[in-house]
């Protein structure tokens, strides 16, 4: 039994589109709306940040943490579900 | 005069970590003010894995660069430190060194004996210092042997440090001879099967 959410299996089984970032795994209301706020309103636009930082775990991990205060597992889950988009996708 | 070596050291030591401190202090400040690429740069220095800076990643960067600033700044101009020690021990190695060397060198074989005394008065004044610098460039050469000094004190070197393993040395000559002598005694007494070599053993 794989350890991803449910979210995490929806969001990666098809293209991103202009689904909101709250899609995202890890990301959920609160999270969501810090990073609107910092002007990452589209799972594309976390997603472009995430290709910026090279798809680098620690970088991307502590850009999260930094943007919009993740804690380990928020951003373990985001990290895992942009990585399994982009393998699937990319 | 050794003491007072150690005491520059300890001061370049101190000036060097004030230095450090203030570079560090002023670079922090000014991270922002530096252009993207600087900030590239900064990274690869510290050895920071990074992607492009742009816009969104800038802030990221700039505070990695300060806690490995604030973190690492300590270890990167000190492991220059270590090297500028050695570096300074060298350079003042070979200016005591060297009116030494040729000092012994044109008297004959005198650098061979233990003592260096009676020489003169000026050799027996850079003697002391010359015995401490004996045991730091032991000490260096084991790290990183220069060569320029191996190449004029090297056959000195040699001898002054094969001096202090002559004396085991006889010894393990010794042994080696006697266990020689006593293996060569048993094969000749193995050589007469004739008599039995144990009953002549015995007796």
């Amino acid at each position: 039994m794989s350890s991803t959410s449910q979210k995490h299996k929806e969001f990666v089984a098809e293209p991103m589109g202009e689904k909101s970032v709250m899609a995202l795994a890890g990301i959920g209301e609160v999270l969501g709306k810090r990073l609107e706020e910092k002007g990452f309103d589209k799972a594309y636009v976390v997603l472009g940040q995430f290709l910026v930082l090279k798809k680098d775990e620690e970088l991307f991990r502590d850009w999260l943490k930094d943007t919009c205060g993740a804690n380990a597992k928020q951003q373990s889950d985001c990290y895992s579900c942009l990585r399994e988009w982009c393998d699937s996708f990319l | 005069m050794c003491g007072n070596r150690r005491q520059l050291r300890v001061t370049y030591h101190c000036e060097f970590f004030v230095e450090a401190t203030v570079l560090a202090a002023t670079a922090m400040s000014s991270l922002s003010s530096k252009s993207d690429q600087e900030i590239g740069e900064l990274l690869d220095e510290y050895g920071i894995k990074h992607g492009p800076v742009v816009g969104s990643t800038r802030p990221l960067y700039e505070k990695k660069l300060r806690e490995a600033m604030a973190k690492g700044s300590k270890q990167n101009p000190s492991s220059d430190k270590t090297y500028y020690r050695e570096e300074q021990e060298e350079v003042t190695y070979v200016h005591y060194r060297t009116p030494v060397r040729i000092k012994i060198f044109s008297s004959g074989r005198r650098y061979a004996s233990p003592g260096y005394t009676r020489e003169s008065m000026m050799d027996y004044e850079i003697e002391p210092s010359f015995h401490r610098t004996e045991a730091a460039y032991s000490h260096v050469s084991r790290s990183k042997p220069p060569p320029l000094k191996l190449s004029r004190d090297g056959i000195a070197k040699e001898t002054t440090a094969a001096q202090t393993r002559f004396i085991p040395l006889w010894f393990q000559f010794l042994v080696f001879l006697g266990v020689a002598g006593f293996l060569y005694f048993v094969f000749t007494n193995m050589e007469s099967p004739e008599t039995n070599p144990f009953a002549k053993k015995l007796e």
